[in-house]
């Protein structure tokens, strides 16, 4: 393991760099066309964030990534303090309490939760090795923390992150080499808790009966769904070019973050959806042989994490743009407008860089412990000055 | 077999390609197959019909260029509502700032459940100001849709309102407007083209466009401001002062036609066209001068007279006996005094305005052939075809006519039993005036179309009923005639010829026993008449032996006159 590490000494990859690069640099040009209509000022302020997150992507990726282990605890309780805090004070926007607001900045819970999640199951899963097999070790608790964590994401409401959470969850468990009939059984349970909530909720209900008839009736898709398909097929092989798009005038729904996918299509065509396709499929590539390659279990789960994250949002939003999904609104990674996707996206891809740089040199784990231990120290000092009986 | 992550890696990579294929098979399916069906699709719903902004109307100006009207930029107020569009929070601040009731608003704002569309469609306020829309724009709506447009403006408010008239949104109105309206008006283009989902034509999709509509052209009238300001204000004195219910004054050129002023009370301002329209006063609108008609009464003695001197069946010297009646064709024809006046030739006739002299001119010397075949050269029961809307012909019956009575022909001679509206009458007299020739009247001089081209309209004779010498006899006839009987028309240092009428009004199963028509028609100075004016006042309620058109309409001519021979710089005679 630490011979592995010493024969790639601080490799950055490369490939993955330009293919996110090429990835952020399409995604700028494509949303530029389509907040034309709706608000340049979109468009500005997503340049900040690709700024403050490359800050971010850079400050994970020399972030000596084994420290999340030890901090992976913290994070997620400070994640689901995040949710509640959403669910009892959050702005309502289009029907679900999705944000509120630091300094003038609309804050995500639920996107960050994602991250968060990520993070933890990942260190959760490296400090259980074998013991996953057992049910009463393995799933059963992992259930929990899955289920606690989607279930409040889809109290917010917002299922469809939810369910990317959960699919996330399960992908990294069946790597970390969860037992797949365990893995089945729960989809089954899960996917039927699931439906039941769906179909409490009025809007996902509406959508699931709108895609069902949809089936039978292509013009039965959601008037979203009508739009982007339309706007999809009415590009052609080579598009109408870049910003000749019509259907972001005020036919196609938000055309700036859930629809960007929609817009690309129709200006780029064909051409220019299979370059975001494979733009996404190199970067998964990347991402999971980042995974295979690391021999650290938290790393490699990590890496995987991430990756799977970013791609099954991708994945996600293009299935439902393209009308083989019933709608859900979520937002396409590198492209759609949006601070914390942004940031998010971009930090999981410097942790992704920072896992591929390999272990961290300095014996981190060994100042975390003393750190620890000094407290622990420090505290007990504090606690036998005080002079407490027993002592 | 799954021991390892690479297998695992594996299976999953597999479930991702799995539903990367099934991305790529429905994007082959939509954007390869499915293309041309969907561009159809797109293109019924993107492309629309749509107006380009509206294009200015043309000016309208008095003869010296003086704007009488033109156009105020206002904006067209709509509300294009999608059904979860949020109205409810801003109609107390949208009704304050519109000047609506919020009750109005709000019905207009809600969608009806009888209404199955996606999209709503109501206009919100009309005429608006730019300094309202800034106030509109500042509430930031996106359903609402602002559209930029002209509204008439009337630079001297009410002056001349007849003349220039008014045309309604469905494109009818009155004056000269309504009758130029095509030339004015540029109906906004109607464009097929992409629109964009705010209902709005796109941005390049209107810069494709380089033919902006052309604004209208504009019309420069024979009107003069300043003469049509005082002969208004003249007339307004006068109805006070006869206490009269109505009145015409025409002021034309009798050699070129032209109108220089002509006016009509009541009247109305154009501007508030809608206002009247709402209280049952569309009345007002029709304008005296050319779309009512009267009986003329004396004036009307010129035209036989005219007829007879141009047949060459009377002279100066001819005369006649009158006896104080006349009978023919079951009417008896009195003078209006009343009285006989014994032998007297063509002047006294005229001086004294004698309806038995003009009833043997008809009956005994022209007959009913020769004397129509006159009333009709002379333009009556025909068309001036003047530049303005709703042009009355008058009715003259003819000896053909089903209803042809012959005493007609002794009633006809002063101006009884035929219907003339004052605008023909003025421009019989004018031929009179203008050696026998009659110039067609006519109210705008000059087209100017934007790109700077201009036309001035030609004038143009509409006949010559009588020969140059007839002409000159009647009006030194005329002239003599009030300058023996009739000072109170005449102009120190200028000669005028005229002639007055004092014509009854026929109601139903005869004449109104207690009301008149007072007119004048005179022009000046002789020899070589520059203007010819029309004075008429409807029934003036004062003593019955003052209401004369010599007492009344004579004076106020001489008024005008005396003043429009400075307005016009004409000097005085040695």
């Amino acid at each position: 393991m630490a011979a592995k590490a010493k024969t790639k000494p601080m490799h950055i990859d490369s490939l993955l760099l330009v293919t996110v690069a090429a990835l952020l640099s399409f995604g700028l040009l494509m949303l530029y066309s389509a907040t034309l209509y709706v608000n340049v000022s979109f468009w500005h302020q997503q340049l900040r964030w690709v700024f403050l997150g490359l800050l971010a992507m850079a400050a994970a990726a020399y972030f000596p990534y084994t420290l999340l282990q030890k901090l992976a605890v913290p994070i997620i309780f400070g994640t689901i303090v995040l949710l509640i805090v959403v669910l009892l004070f959050g702005n309502t926007i289009l029907g679900a309490q999705r944000s509120f607001e630091v300094l003038g900045v609309s804050v995500q819970p639920g996107v960050l939760a994602r991250l968060a999640t990520v993070i933890y199951i990942a260190a959760w899963l490296a400090s259980k090795g074998e013991q996953l097999h057992q049910v009463r070790y393995g799933l059963l608790p992992f259930a929990v923390i899955l289920g606690v964590l989607c279930a409040l994401v889809a109290l917010q409401p917002d299922l469809s992150i939810a369910l990317l959470l959960a699919a996330t969850g399960l992908l990294m468990f069946f790597f970390a080499g969860g037992d797949p009939i365990q893995i089945f059984l729960s989809l089954l349970i899960g996917g039927g808790v699931f439906g039941m909530l769906a179909w409490q909720l009025t809007h996902a209900r509406e959508r699931l009966i709108n895609y069902v008839a949809a089936l039978k009736d292509p013009s039965q898709l959601s008037y979203h769904a009508q739009r982007s398909v339309m706007a999809i097929a009415e590009g052609g092989i080579f598009g109408l070019g870049i910003g000749s798009g019509r259907l972001k005038t005020g036919y196609l729904p938000v055309p700036h973050t859930d629809s960007i996918f929609a817009v690309i299509g129709e200006e780029t065509g064909l051409i220019g959806l299979l370059l975001v396709l494979g733009l996404f499929a190199l970067f998964a590539y990347r991402g999971y042989r980042i995974a295979l390659e690391t021999s650290d279990p938290f790393g490699a789960l990590l890496a995987f994490g991430v990756t799977t994250m970013i791609v099954l949002a991708a994945l996600l939003n293009i299935l439902v743009m393209t009308g083989l999904v019933p709608f859900t609104g979520t937002a396409l990674p590198f492209f759609s407008y949006g601070g914390s996707e942004m940031l998010v996206t971009l930090t999981g891809v410097g942790l992704l860089v920072g896992v591929s740089r390999g272990r961290p040199k300095g014996d981190w784990n060994a100042i975390l412990d003393r750190s620890w231990r000094n407290w622990r120290a420090r505290l007990s000092r504090d606690v036998r000055r005080a002079g407490l009986p027993g002592h | 077999m799954l021991r390892d992550p690479e297998s695992r890696l594996r299976l999953i990579a597999l479930l991702l390609i799995a539903l990367l294929l099934l991305i790529v098979g429905q994007l082959v399916r939509l954007q390869l197959f499915e293309h041309p069906r969907y561009v159809v699709e797109a293109k019924q719903m993107l492309e629309r019909q749509y107006s380009l902004p509206a294009a200015p109307m043309g000016k309208v100006l008095d003869r010296n260029g003086a704007l009488l009207v033109g156009n105020l930029p206002v904006f067209e107020v709509d509300a294009y509502l999608e059904r979860d569009d949020e109205t409810a929070t801003v109609i107390p601040e949208l009704a304050v700032v519109l000047n609506r009731p919020e009750l109005e608003l709000q019905a207009a704002l809600t969608f009806q459940e009888s209404y199955t569309g996606t999209h709503l469609w109501a206009p919100l306020a009309r005429d608006v100001t730019s300094d309202t829309v800034k106030q509109v724009r500042a509430m930031d709506l996106p359903w609402v849709t602002i559209t930029p447009t002209w509204k008439r403006y009337y630079a001297e408010g009410a002056l001349a309102s007849h003349v220039l008239g008014f045309v309604n949104v469905e494109g009818y109105g009155y004056g000269v407007q309504a009758y130029q309206w095509r030339l004015l008006y540029t109906p906004p283009e109607l464009s097929a083209g992409v629109i964009s989902g705010q209902n709005k034509p796109l941005p390049e999709e209107v810069a494709r466009r380089s033919n902006t509509p052309a604004p209208g052209v504009t019309l420069r009238l024979t009107l003069d401001r300043t003469i049509q300001a005082y002969i208004e204000g003249e007339l307004d004195k006068a109805l006070l002062e006869y206490k009269a219910e109505a009145g015409t004054i025409i002021v034309m050129n009798p050699q070129t036609g032209e109108i220089l002023a002509m006016v009509s009370r009541p009247a109305y301002e154009p501007t508030r066209y809608a206002d009247y329209a709402l209280t049952n006063q569309v009345g007002l609108f029709v304008d005296p001068a050319i779309s009512k008609t009267y009986e003329p009464g004396s004036v009307f003695k010129l035209i036989p007279a005219a007829a007879a001197l141009d047949s060459g069946l009377v002279d100066t010297n001819w005369t006649y006996e009158d006896t104080g009646v006349l009978e023919y064709g079951g009417v008896v024809v009195r003078n209006s005094d009343r009285s006989a006046h014994g032998v007297q030739n063509l002047e006294g006739l005229l001086a004294r305005s004698l309806n038995v002299g003009a009833a043997t001119l008809t009956t005994r010397v022209l007959g009913a052939e020769r004397f129509y075949k006159f009333v009709t050269a002379f333009g009556f029961g025909q068309l001036t075809h003047i530049e303005l809307a709703n042009e009355a012909q008058g009715l003259v019956h003819m000896p053909e006519d089903w209803d042809w009575q012959d005493g007609f022909l002794a009633t006809n001679s002063f101006g009884q039993g035929i219907a003339v509206t004052p605008l023909q009458m003025a421009t019989a007299v004018a031929a009179i005036a203008n050696d026998g020739v009659m110039m067609r009247p006519h109210i705008v001089a000059e087209r100017i179309s934007p790109d700077g081209n201009s036309v001035k309209i030609e004038q143009t004779p509409l006949g010559q009923p009588i020969s140059a010498e007839a002409a000159q006899t009647l009006t030194e006839l005329m002239a003599r005639g009030i300058e023996t009987r009739m000072k109170q028309a005449t102009v120190p240092g200028y000669r005028i010829a005229g002639k007055s009428g004092t014509a009854q009004i026929p109601v139903s199963g005869g004449y109104d026993p207690n009301h008149v028509i007072a007119s004048f028609v005179g022009f000046g100075p002789l020899p070589d008449p520059q203007v010819l004016i029309l004075v008429k006042l409807d029934r003036p309620a004062i003593d019955p032996q003052l209401r004369w058109g010599s007492q009344t309409a004579a004076p106020l001519f001489q008024r005008i006159a005396a003043r429009l021979f400075v307005l016009l710089h004409i000097p005085p005679a040695e």
